[in-house]
This record gives C-alpha cells, sequence and structure tokens, in this order.
C-alpha cells in the first residue's frame, strides 16, 4: 500500500505540475464542423497569428489541430489581438480578428464551409488521408478514403480489407478473420469503438468486419508503441472513432452485391443539434456468391450500428452508439467419425460518450460508459462443444490539458469483465471456467515541444490487475524529429496483459478463442514434482499449467522509423521494429486428435522493418510496401524435456510471415476509378503429420481390454513444415452516375484475379490443403440518396 | 468506392512522376505474371515407415496375455475397419516356444475398432518373450520383453541416532524397475488414558508414491522410508477426516500407526517412465516409452505385487506415533 499511495501521490503532483497556472493568460475553444452536413471536421489546423500596430506575423503565435470529435482546444494566450484562423483541405478558411483579455476562455464553434469549384475555378482534390507511408513509430491515422483505395470484394469498403494490406499485420488470408499485428496475436489487439470494448471484431470471410467504412470516422491504428492512455494488451491497439449522422438533412445508402446488401440513414432528430445515424449489413452469400462460385463458401454475418449525437450546447456533447454482429459458419470437411465445426459469435456493444469543455478551466475531457458482450460457440451444428463469453463494462475519464510547449493528457480507466468458458473437458486445465477480472489504470501522457523540430511524448501507466495489489508501472516514450521533408520518429514502451485468448494453434483453420483470464491464487493448477538435476537426490515443483503466481504476459516494444518527401509526388517511409515478449502462454502440442489448451509458459521475440513507398501523380495513386519480420517463440514445459530434450522449444509461431509485399494502383480515368492491388506473404509454420496409428497408456500392469484408446497422429516437431506461400491479385472497377435525388456507383471487381490456389490450412487428418476463395467475380450496386 | 473521378487523364501532366509509375507498374505486372505460373504443394513431413504400433502388457500374474496392435498409416485419418491383415506371434526365448496370438475385433463405436490380439497363457517369471506383428507385406514390427523375477520383499527397521523411526524395505532380485511403488499408511486417531485400555477412530488409509526414491544394492533396489515424514501432515487428515477437530486437541490422543501396506508394480528395464511421469498425454507422444523394434508403442513386462507390513514398535513410536496394537495387548 505505501507504493501505492507514492506513485498517486507522484501521478498527482505531475498533473498539477502540467497543468500549471494558466494565471494572466487566455483560452479559446469549440467545435469544428462542416456546414454542408453539420458532421464533425477532425484534423482542421486551428492558428493565432499575432497582430502588431501595422502587421500581422508571418508564422503563428498558437496552433492547434481539431480532433476526431472537431474539437479544438487552445489555450496559455498572451493576451492580445490576434488573426484567427482555422482551415481544412476542401474548406473555405474562417479568418476573424479576435482579443483576448487575461483569464478569457472564450467558445467558438465555427461551419466551414466546403469549396466548389465554381467558387475559385480550382480543381478540389478530395481530403487525402495520412496515406500508407504516414507512419510515425507505428502510429498510423486510418481515413475513409484510405480504406476505400483498396480494391474490396464488396461495394461498400471494410476496415479489414485496410488492415490486410497493412505491412507488418498477417492475416490468414481470405478466411478466418484473425490479424497478427508485428508479431503479436489476435487478442493481444486491443479494439476499441468510441470509447466501447469490442471483442474479436472480424469476420470470418475476411474481407469484412464490425466496421464498415460508412461509419468511419478516424481509426488511430498503433502497430505497437502505443501511449498510456492505452493498456491491458501486448501487441497493438485499433481505435475507431464513428461519425455523426447528418444534422442537417435526411440522407441514406443502399447497396447490393452477391456477398451483402448494406443499408445507411441518418439525418437530424433536432436539426443542428441531434443526428441519429443507422447502418446495417447483412450477407447474402448462399442467395447469392455461392450460386456461381465452384465451392462453398458456408458464412453467414451481419452487423447492425447506430448512433444518436446531441450538441447540447458549445461546451458539451453526448453521443450514444451501440452496436451489435453475428456470425455463422463452418470450418473444416466432414472426416470419418468427425463432422464439421460450426462457429457462431455474437459481438454487442453499448456506450455513451460524453464531451465536455468547461466554462472555467480551459481542459477538455471525455467520459466513456459503455458495456460489451462477446459469446461465441464452437462444435457440430446444433450441439456445440465449446463455449466462451466475455462481459465487459467500462468507465473512463480522459482529460486533456493543453498548454503552449506542454500538452498533458490524464485520466483513469475502470475495466469490470466477466469471463466464461465451457469446453466439455477438451480444453484439459480450463474445462470449466467463471471469473471476474477487473482491471484499472491511472495514467498520464506529456507532450513536450522540446525545440521547433523535436517533440517528446513521455507518460507512464500504473495498470492495477487482479494478481496482485501493487500496480504494475508501464513507461511509454514517443519522440518526433522533423526537419525539411524528412521525419524520424521513435516510440518504445513496457506493455501487460492479464486477459489470455486460447487458441488452438496447430493449424490456421483455428477459429475459436476461449477468454480467460490469470488467476492471483494457483492452489487448483497442476504441477508436478521433477528431479531437480541441480541438487543431487533433491526435486522442484514445476507448474504444468499457465498460472505461475504474480506473473503476467509482459511485453517490451521499440520502434525507430524514417519518413520522407523526395518529391511532391514521392513518399518513402522504413520502420523498424523489436518486440520482446515474457511469460506467454503457449497451448502444447499433444499427439492426440483431440484438441488441447494445457499451457506451456513461453517467451518470444518479434523483429522486422516495413518499407512504404507512395507515389500520387495526376489522377493515379499508387503504393508498393514490402515487410520482413521474424517471430520466434520459446516455450517452456517439462513435457517439452520429455519429449524434446529440452525443456525450453524454440520455433517459429504459426503466424511468422517472413516477407509481406502490397502494391496497389488506381487511377481515376474518364469517370471510372480503377484499383490493381497485388498481395504476397510468405508460407506460414505449420506442424507437419508424419502419420497416424494408436495409443494406449501403459502406466502400469493393466488389462489391455479395459484401457482407454485412441487414435494419434505423428507429427515431427512443431512449426519444421512451411505451407506455400500466398499471393493474389483483386481488381475493382467503379463508375457513378448521378441520378435525381442522388448518386448511383456501379461497382465490377474480380478477386484473385489468376485463381491462385492460396492455402487456408493442412488438414493433418487427412493430408489434404484446404484451400482459400478462388477466383471470385462480382458486381455491386450502391445508391445514395440526398 | 474509389471516390469522386473529378480528373481524367488528359489532365495528367505526364512528367517525371508518372514515367515512374508507369515503369513501376510495368515491372510489377511482370512480377507478377512470373508468380502466376508457379503452383506450390505443401511439403509434406517424411512419413513414417515403420508397419506397427504395439501396446501392452506380459505378465505372470494373468493367465491371458494382450497386445493392441494398430497399424500406422500415412493416408487419410480413417476409422480402423473391423479386418487386420496382420499376424502376430510370441516366442519365448529360452525354450523357443512359439504361439500365433488371435484378433480380438473390439468396437470403439462410430464404425472405428480396434485390434487387441491375445493368446492364453500365463508368462513365466524371469522369462523373455518376443511378440511380433507382421503384415501381408513382410514388414514386421516387434518387442523383446523379459518378465522380471519373483521378487520378494525384506523389512528392516531401525531408530537411528537422530531420533526418526526409518524401515529399510530390500527388493531382490534384480534386475527390473518399480512402475508403481506405494505406500499406504493404515492409521488411527486413539486416545489414551493412563493405566486404561486405549480407544480409537475408524482407520484412515493414506497412500504416499515413494518412485525414485529407491537405491540400487546388491542386483535390486532398497527403499528406505522416514516412517515419520508424512506424520504431520497425516495427523491433519485424520483431524479432518475423523470429522472431530477436538480429538487431536486432546492430549490424551494421538495418531496411532497400524500398518503399512506396500504395493508395488515390478517392471522389466525397458519400462523406464520418463522422469515418473504417469500423465496420459505426455506419454501420448511417441517415442516417449517405447521398446518396439521397427515400429512405435510399448510392450512391457511386469507385475503388481502387494504385501502388509509391520514395523517394530520402537520404529513406530520413535517415528511419533502410538503404537495402538501395542497399547491395545491384553486389553479385551
Amino acid at each position: 500500500m505505501p507504493r501505492l499511495s507514492a506513485y498517486l501521490a507522484l501521478l498527482t503532483l505531475l498533473s498539477l505540475c502540467a497543468a500549471d497556472a494558466s494565471a494572466q493568460t487566455a483560452a479559446i475553444r469549440g467545435f469544428v464542423t462542416d456546414e454542408a452536413d453539420g458532421r464533425e471536421l477532425g484534423g482542421a489546423t486551428v492558428a493565432l497569428y499575432e497582430i502588431s500596430a501595422d502587421s500581422v506575423a508571418d508564422v503563428p503565435a498558437y496552433g492547434a489541430v481539431t480532433n476526431s470529435d472537431g474539437v479544438y482546444l487552445v489555450s496559455r494566450i498572451e493576451p492580445g489581438r490576434y488573426l484567427f484562423e482555422i482551415s481544412f483541405v476542401g474548406f473555405v478558411p474562417f479568418r476573424d480578428t479576435l482579443s483576448f483579455a487575461a483569464y478569457d476562455i472564450r467558445s467558438l464553434s465555427l461551419e466551414l464551409r466546403p469549396r466548389t469549384e465554381e467558387m475559385d475555378g480550382v480543381v478540389i482534390e478530395e481530403e487525402r488521408g495520412g496515406g500508407m507511408t504516414d507512419v510515425r513509430a507505428g502510429w498510423q491515422t486510418i481515413r475513409p478514403e484510405d480504406v476505400d483505395r483498396i480494391p474490396s470484394l464488396d461495394i461498400s469498403g471494410d476496415l479489414a480489407s485496410y488492415l490486410s494490406s497493412l505491412p507488418g499485420v498477417v492475416s490468414m488470408g481470405d478466411q478466418g478473420g484473425r490479424f497478427f499485428v508485428r508479431g503479436g496475436e489476435p487478442s493481444q489487439n486491443l479494439v476499441l469503438v468510441d470509447g466501447m470494448h469490442v471483442y474479436q471484431p472480424f469476420h470470418l470471410l475476411g474481407y469484412y468486419s464490425v466496421f464498415p467504412t460508412n461509419i468511419l470516422n478516424r481509426v488511430e491504428f498503433y502497430a505497437g508503441g502505443f501511449p498510456s492512455r492505452y493498456g491491458t494488451r501486448l501487441s497493438s491497439v485499433i481505435d475507431v472513432s464513428t461519425r455523426n449522422g447528418n444534422n442537417r438533412r435526411h440522407e441514406g445508402m443502399a447497396s447490393v452485391s452477391p456477398f451483402t446488401t448494406s443499408a445507411r440513414i441518418e439525418g437530424p432528430i433536432f436539426p443542428g443539434r441531434v443526428s441519429y445515424l443507422f447502418a446495417g449489413r447483412e450477407s447474402v452469400i448462399e442467395h447469392g456468391a455461392q450460386r456461381y462460385l465452384a465451392r462453398d463458401v458456408p458464412f453467414q454475418f451481419g452487423n447492425a450500428y447506430g448512433k444518436i449525437h446531441a450538441r447540447v450546447n458549445p461546451e458539451y456533447e453526448v453521443s450514444v452508439t451501440a452496436m451489435r454482429s453475428h456470425e455463422r459458419g463452418t470450418v473444416g470437411e466432414a472426416t470419418g467419425s468427425s463432422a464439421p465445426q460450426v462457429i457462431q459469435q455474437r459481438n454487442e456493444a453499448f456506450g455513451i460518450q460524453s464531451l465536455l469543455l468547461p466554462r472555467f478551466y480551459p481542459l477538455l475531457a471525455n467520459v466513456y460508459i459503455s458495456h460489451s458482450r462477446l459469446t461465441s460457440t464452437l462444435g457440430p451444428s446444433g450441439d456445440p462443444t465449446r463455449s466462451s463469453s466475455v462481459r465487459s463494462t467500462r468507465f473512463a475519464l480522459d482529460a486533456y490539458f493543453p498548454g503552449r510547449r506542454i500538452d498533458f493528457q490524464a485520466g483513469w480507466e475502470a475495466v469490470f469483465t466477466y469471463l466464461e468458458t465451457d469446453l466439455t473437458g477438451l480444453y484439459q486445465n480450463v474445462a470449466a471456467d467463471n471469473r471476474l477480472s477487473a482491471p484499472g489504470a491511472f495514467y498520464g501522457d506529456w507532450n513536450v515541444e522540446v525545440s521547433p523540430a523535436l517533440e517528446l511524448q513521455a507518460g507512464a501507466r500504473l495498470q492495477f490487475f487482479g494478481v496482485r495489489l501493487d500496480p504494475y508501472v508501464e513507461p511509454r516514450i514517443r519522440a518526433t524529429w522533423s526537419r525539411g521533408t524528412h521525419r524520424l520518429t521513435a516510440a518504445a514502451g513496457m506493455y501487460q496483459q492479464e486477459l489470455v485468448g486460447v487458441n488452438d494453434r496447430r493449424d490456421a483453420a483455428s477459429v475459436f478463442t476461449a477468454w480467460t483470464s490469470l488467476r492471483r491464487d494457483f492452489g487448483d493448477i497442476p504441477f508436478v514434482r521433477l528431479p531437480d538435476p541441480e541438487t543431487p537426490g533433491g526435486s522442484r515443483i514445476v507448474f504444468v499449467d499457465n498460472l505461475v503466481r504474480g506473473r503476467i504476459a509482459r511485453s517490451y516494444h521499440g520502434i525507430l522509423g524514417y519518413h520522407g518527401t523526395p518529391t511532391d509526388w514521392l513518399n518513402v517511409s522504413v520502420e523498424g521494429f523489436y518486440k520482446d515478449v515474457a511469460d506467454l502462454f503457449f497451448p502444447e502440442i499433444t499427439a492426440l486428435p483431440q484438441l488441447s489448451t494445457n499451457l506451456h509458459p513461453a517467451s518470444g521475440r518479434s523483429g522486422g522493418f516495413e518499407t512504404r513507398v507512395e507515389v500520387e501523380q495526376g489522377p493515379f495513386y499508387g503504393y508498393l510496401t514490402y515487410a520482413f519480420s521474424s517471430t520466434r517463440y520459446a516455450s517452456r514445459s517439462p513435457a517439452n524435456r520429455v519429449w524434446y530434450g529440452t525443456e525450453r522449444l524454440r520455433f517459429p509461431p504459426p503466424h511468422d510471415r517472413r516477407h509481406q509485399v502490397d502494391a496497389l494502383l488506381s487511377a481515376s480515368l474518364a469517370g471510372v476509378d480503377v484499383g490493381v492491388r497485388w498481395a504476397y506473404g510468405s508460407g506460414l509454420p505449420f506442424t507437419r503429420p508424419r502419420g497416424f496409428d494408436g495409443f494406449i497408456p501403459i502406466d502400469d500392469v493393466h488389462d489391455v481390454f479395459e484401457q482407454p484408446r485412441s487414435r494419434r497422429v505423428l507429427y515431427e516437431e512443431p512449426y519444421r513444415g512451411r505451407m506455400p506461400s500466398y499471393h493474389r491479385l483483386d481488381v475493382t472497377a467503379s463508375r457513378s452516375f448521378e441520378v435525381r435525388g442522388g448518386e448511383l456507383t456501379v461497382q465490377a471487381s474480380v478477386m484473385n484475379v489468376y485463381d491462385r490456389r492460396n492455402i487456408f490450412y493442412y488438414d493433418a487428418f487427412t493430408f489434404e490443403r484446404v484451400d482459400q476463395l478462388p477466383v471470385i467475380p462480382s458486381v455491386g450496386l450502391q445508391l445514395d440518396i440526398r | 468506392m474509389m471516390g469522386e473521378s473529378s480528373s481524367v487523364i488528359s489532365r495528367w501532366q505526364t512528367g517525371a512522376g508518372g514515367r515512374v509509375v508507369l515503369r513501376v507498374a510495368a515491372l510489377a505486372l511482370l512480377a507478377v505474371l512470373l508468380l502466376v505460373g508457379c503452383e506450390e504443394e505443401v511439403t509434406n513431413a517424411p512419413p513414417v515407415e515403420e508397419p506397427f504400433t504395439l501396446f501392452g502388457v506380459v505378465s505372470p500374474t494373468s493367465d491371458t496375455q494382450a497386445v493392441a496392435v494398430y497399424p500406422i498409416e500415412t493416408g487419410v485419418l480413417e476409422p480402423l475397419g473391423p479386418t487386420l491383415d496382420a499376424e502376430v506371434t510370441s516366442r519365448e526365448l529360452e525354450s523357443g516356444d512359439v504361439r500365433v496370438w488371435r484378433d480380438s475385433v473390439v468396437a470403439d463405436g462410430q464404425g472405428s475398432y480396434s485390434h487387441i490380439f491375445w493368446s492364453d497363457f500365463r508368462a513365466e517369471y524371469g522369462a523373455s518373450y518376443r511378440i511380433e506383428a507382421v503384415g501381408v507385406d513382410g514388414q514386421a514390427s516387434s518387442a523383446t520383453v523379459r518378465v522380471p523375477e519373483q521378487v520378494t520383499v525384506d523389512l528392516t527397521d531401525e531408530v537411528t541416532d537422530d531420533g526418526r523411526g526409518r524401515m529399510r524395505l530390500s527388493f531382490r532380485p534384480g534386475p527390473f524397475r518399480f512402475v508403481r511403488l506405494d505406500l499406504t499408511y493404515a492409521v488411527l486417531v486413539a486416545s489414551v488414558e493412563a493405566g486404561e485400555c486405549p480407544t480409537a477412530s475408524p482407520f484412515f488409509s493414506y497412500t504416499y508414491s515413494y518412485v525414485g526414491e529407491e537405491t540400487p544394492a546388491d542386483g535390486g533396489w532398497d527403499l528406505e522410508v522416514d516412517l515419520g515424514e508424512h506424520r504431520t501432515m497425516m495427523r491433519e487428515f485424520a483431524r479432518r477426516d475423523a470429522g472431530n477437530p477436538l480429538l487431536l486437541a486432546d492430549q490424551t490422543a494421538d495418531l496411532g500407526l497400524v500398518a503399512l501396506e506396500l504395493d508395488v508394480t515390478i517392471g522389466d528395464e525397458a519400462w523406464d517412465l520418463p522422469h515418473g511421469f504417469l500423465d496420459r498425454r505426455i506419454l501420448s507422444h511417441p517415442g516417449t516409452l517405447t521398446n518396439v523394434v521397427n515400429g512405435l508403442g510399448f510392450v512391457g513386462g511386469g507385475y503388481r505385487y502387494q504385501t502388509r507390513l509391520f514395523p517394530s514398535t520402537d520404529a513406530i513410536e520413535e517415528a511419533g506415533y502410538y503404537d495402538y496394537m501395542a497399547g491395545r495387548a491384553g486389553c479385551e
């Protein structure tokens, strides 16, 4: 407890230092929205230029950028007269002269008017996102425009397509619905949607997630090195902000393709103040694509999303968001005595987000209250043998204190998570398990402008987990150095995770995740007593299970990146990364043809680099990325010593994709948008079977007739095989037509143009490969009603 | 999808950037075309070449010997059918007697069968047998099993200088291995009043494994047992099991040791359980415990032996127990 008190006192002291006296200064804040639809404009630039007697300064004295909610906040403004300017690509800048007195805290919310071609005779480029190369030590901001550039199966784009195109993100291809980020595991990715936790948001058909483009505002994606406001995960962060509905007029969208149908409606409830947005999507594969594809695509899914947003007054906004998705898919084929496995999954989340700009102090506060639930089952149709559910309720407060050279962001969160698994004895150590996990955290991040070229962000997170009373201290740091067209970025940090997502990872087809968490005690944990080689006649206890008291999976990240713009049409970036992971838990591999999640303590490391080249010239846009990574795990288990002669077994895990190449070329020609994307990934490791026999345990003088008998797979050493490489060419072409009351878009696409036989998984029981989807032609229609 | 098509190709200024874009695109297309022609297959691991897996035990305490025989397959994992093209024989190496074993087809459900071959003879102590399964193609897997000699156990107990009651068990003759070496302590909670016959709770039994604590001696094994090693723990167990937590708080009550039950499985030298593991999933790993030549699995030779042991009163009392049997002497 004394240590805890010391931590809290330190955090409070530092908070007070950061939020030091704003005495004698002024502040201004407000919302920036689009005049046409009333939606937030994130990324708009706010600048204040000092006005002297007869001139305006060339360089702004103060500046800020609106966040994803369109909010800006500038504080510590010296009293005086200023030219106040807000600008955003594609909009007419707002300019005004403002005078500030000491202690002024002004509210100024603005609507920017979109430019039109008639206004100034120039072609207005659509707002480009950050772009493929705009990565800052693992951090990338993704906007809907970025996502829409990627050719996708469906006319309505999806975040899953974009994420799978990023170097360093390994997906299992067009099936599986799992993403591994820079060597991390899917259960180590933190996914937030408007502050709500979402578990397993990607559908089994890998082109789709619960995030269609038409609900996205922006996505903050951290492949590593994430700041202290994010925690409880080891690998990455996908922080999704959804957009608000149009609060000026009603509009809608409907689309249809052989894979999905979708619709969206939005509009004002109280014009200018309260808006709604509802969107839904449902798969129609069994009625559409299934009829002309040469093989089964046994996936059904759908998702619904709704958001009501209210701008109560110039200082307060509140939004209520709800989302729901369902999924059903069949994995594997009936062989002999085994039936195909049906996975069903349901995701639900509900949350309230309040945004507050207090009148008495220049800060921006966000309050989040949300509840999320995931349930999944796996087993023969109608008779699932395994189930897992996660229910979590999250309370969080995030406050941002801007300063002239030092910004401070601090907050806390508390998450109450109830986990249930019922694995019908197949997963031996967690056959049935119910537990409550209640992590909480305080965090603070200081953003310091050391010099015009150097910016530092340093922070720490006091993370509380149930396995011990004292908090875990997780330091984080990021740095950016810019000069001219060159930018160097670096990030490092420590991360810890209590939740464990248990998969059977002997093959890529494993789609079921059992969620559990570490326990404080180990009274019921199986252990063995082994002879101690260092003490003659002595012995020692070795835990067979995963849960060693007080230890928790932790990771260290280190990232170094460069970004440059050699010419106005070319951007390049290079990033190197290293992740070290300790106290992981990896399922053992048994020879029995049943899943086992006896977990072995493991450690791992992942390192590599990514290069990105992006060109944009006239109507052409393209990028080429290459990623190299190497991920190795070392599993510790007494069983390993028996089996392989060493207690520490090293191997590449099944997501160790060494080489990745992704290339995109898109163009806008004669009113037709064309996109061509080619992706390549080197083969993934797998454990190769060598044959089958049977097994009877001979551990005493037994009657063989009475002993349990089972079939056995004769594997070679784990993950020594590599599956064939993966590559695919996708092409889309779309054209929009103005129609009465809206716009009609027609898209034709061909996925896997040259019908590459990409392997999904190798069935150890049939010695047969199961391939991913073949060539898929598709045509879609989308009607936007305005 | 692809954004507003506000530009047309005529507006594209074909500058250096455009040429680079076209060149890169051409190179990328070439690379794709090269890869299109490459079909890759999964590289299989070298298949297991041995023909059979055998599991069983040859025992002198059983009138029937049995061995399960599994063909090692490298094709699709299918349920085993009701017939197995194999002949299983045993040869006693000393006498040369050969027996042909019969297949007992056991239905395992879901259309799958196991093939357990059996022969009705009692194995001889100290004899060696070669169990062989031969397929129709002449490929054979075999295991040679030496049944251990009949073992006798001698008990000597002593009170050592350190005041601990010990018991030494000598197992002769070797060679053999202990597959099981259990001692069950039969104890009770006795209430002792001076000058009166003791009264006691019912018996409680607590079993401890001593595998790995034996030491080689004179061609056999010795086991030294510290009789008091588990006394404190057993006293707690007995207090709980007696359902009377006050019983052992009574100064006149104590834990009485009545007898020890020895339960051993004597196995042949090939029966070398890895680090004493008896875990099924550990043993299931191919090669963990095997003595089959040109095949997989394990055929052990052994038998189980049980006897009751009575340490001396001195050893019992020195180990901290009350000798209930001695205390009852002379009582009705």
